[in-house]
């Protein structure tokens, strides 16, 4: 056993290395700016005033605070369809996720505009639109997944409906849910690139810049961070997927 | 103690259950035998309520099961399932203290009651409380699977083929350890299984079904005696060496007899084995024997008789 907790976790390796590449980037990129310039020779389009932390800081919030809405409601809606009231709903929750899923981000985005204005609000709204569909359809799935002989067992041994799916069916579904997070949280990263058409900025902000100015420099600035970012937290849940199967065998 | 009065259960068109009456003293094991689908786990469900009853009523000390709130009943009520019930996202401790949480038990008592129960089916506390099921072996398991079980102290225990799913050596051995938890807990125990030798073993009643009807409900040893045609052909042959599994040899030696014959047979073994040794050496006597000491002989013609007279 001892040597076990000797061992280091692949994981926890890569996933430091990404977080401190993405540092490094993200601060270290003005130093490196003119150098980059001049082996690169795309000066034409070098007008704009910005700050690469300040923009990631602004795409890390979007994106995340979207993320952690679209979780609550994706599994407080997912929870729903398994009580009895909400049994009835199931059909109808789970098509409309595939309908809110299927419309194009961009056209999302505006109806966000229309209904919130121009801001963060909107560009919130469109990303939880895109992001719930994974995290209602892995909540069902991952509680219908839970054998059925727990769920009599929970019974015989004098568990309540609400016992039985707080205690049993919730824990044994987490690794199904979490997958279903982490395509969320891909899903909302990538779509977060297109918040500043809601005027929220962020990193989508720098890469619209670099398309109107043919700047490439400014596109590979905005893109790197983003990849970088979207891999991190890929693997961070990852291993918490893989932990959390760990004990639930 | 339990008390089912004409109980049928219908499944659709298909009757799982005919019209079955039973009474269970306190303290007695039944265990209910039969080919699969012949309702023995549909009876045992409707007792804890897993199952409603179309007709007749299920009484337990008197008081029909149908006044009692579902989930109150069932934590009165011990139950054992194969090896497959115990939640694998919860380690031996928290399997063990279900029931006791759901009665509100207080955390010191309950950690006492985890650590004298892991005690009672013969397990090393210290090792064992804290590991998940998936660490521990079939055999294992399922004596957490009866701690639990009896973990609120239950008068009542339900085992659904309990032991099903554990190779024949280690089932041996926790069907001995669970009949001397029996004899110190005096549970009333319904025993579900489709292995007649363990029917046989365990039961103080054995209850015979086929396609939901009851053909025979009595002590094992009678089953020798039954005229019923299912049962002699359920039975088989063999059978009546396997019930001889179930005299002691204590019981049928001769007393005044204690010259050493050729071989020592001891004196808690049963007369099953007993009669194999016999077989084995050639012989038609053995000396019974306790601590080295000879308390008598015991002969073949009278485990013969065993049969002249049931």
């Amino acid at each position: 056993m001892k040597t076990k907790k000797n061992k280091i976790d692949g994981h926890v390796v890569g996933i430091i290395i990404l977080l401190f590449a993405l540092l490094l980037f993200v601060f270290g990129f003005q130093y490196i700016e003119s150098w980059v310039y001049s082996v690169w020779p795309y000066q034409i389009g070098n007008v704009a005033k910005y700050s690469l932390p300040k923009l990631t800081l602004e795409f890390i919030k979007i994106a995340s605070i979207a993320c952690g809405l679209s979780v609550v409601i994706g599994f407080s809606l997912g929870i729903f369809c398994f009580s009895s009231l909400g049994k009835s709903f199931e059909l109808v929750i789970e098509k409309s996720a595939m309908i809110m899923q299927s419309i194009p981000t961009m056209a999302v985005l505006m109806f966000g505009l229309i209904a919130f204005g121009i801001g963060i609000k909107a560009a919130v709204f469109a990303l939880i639109m895109q992001s719930i569909l994974p995290i209602v359809f892995s909540t069902i799935a991952g509680l219908k997944s839970v054998p059925q002989s727990y769920i009599e067992v929970g019974k015989g041994l004098g568990m309540t409906k609400k016992q039985i799916l707080f205690k049993i069916q919730l824990p044994l579904a987490i690794p199904v849910i979490l997958s279903g997070m982490r395509i969320a949280l891909i899903i909302c990263i990538s779509a977060a690139t297109l918040a500043f058409s809601t005027g929220s900025g962020g990193l989508g902000l720098l890469i619209q810049t670099g398309c109107s100015t043919y700047n490439t420099v400014y596109i590979m600035e905005a893109t790197i961070p983003i990849c970088l970012i979207a891999i991190l937290m890929d693997q961070l849940l990852r291993k918490i997927e893989k932990d959390s199967y760990k004990i639930i065998r | 103690m339990i008390k089912l009065k004409n109980v049928t259960k219908k499944f659709g068109n298909q009757i799982a259950v005919d019209n079955l009456s039973i009474e269970l003293k306190k303290g007695e094991i039944c265990t209910f035998v039969g080919e699969s689908g012949c309702g023995k786990s549909t009876t045992l469900k409707m007792i804890n309520r897993l199952i409603d009853a179309d007709c007749g009523h299920i009484e337990i000390n008197g008081e029909n099961i149908c006044n009692y709130k579902e989930e109150e009943l069932r934590r009165k009520i011990g139950y054992v399932v194969q090896s497959i019930g115990l939640f694998p996202h919860m380690n031996v401790r928290e399997n063990i203290s279900i029931v006791p949480k759901l009665l509100n038990w207080n955390e010191d008592r309950i950690l006492e009651r985890v650590k004298e129960l892991i005690n009672l089916v013969g397990l090393d506390v210290e090792s064992y409380i804290n590991k998940y099921p998936s660490e521990l072996s079939g055999g294992e398991a399922q004596r957490i699977g009866v701690a639990r079980a009896l973990a609120a102290d239950p008068e009542i225990i339900l085992m659904d083929e309990p032991f099903g799913a554990i190779d024949p050596l280690n089932r041996g051995n926790l069907q001995g350890e669970f009949l001397k938890i029996q004899k110190k807990l005096k549970k009333t125990v319904i025993f579900v299984t489709h292995d007649m030798d363990e029917a046989m073993k365990m039961g103080d009643k054995i209850a015979i079904m086929s396609k939901g009807k009851l053909e025979y409900f009595d002590s094992p040893e009678r089953l020798l005696s039954s005229k019923n045609k299912f049962v002699k052909s359920f039975l088989g042959t063999e059978s009546h060496i396997k019930i001889l599994a179930r005299f002691r040899v204590e019981e049928y030696m001769d007393e005044k007899c204690k010259d050493r014959a050729k071989y020592d047979v001891d004196i808690n073994d049963n007369i099953r084995d007993t009669l194999a040794y016999m077989f084995e050496y050639g012989v038609d006597k053995m000396s019974v024997v306790k601590n080295n000491e000879i308390m008598g002989t015991v002969f073949l013609n009278d485990i013969i008789k065993i049969f002249q007279e049931g």
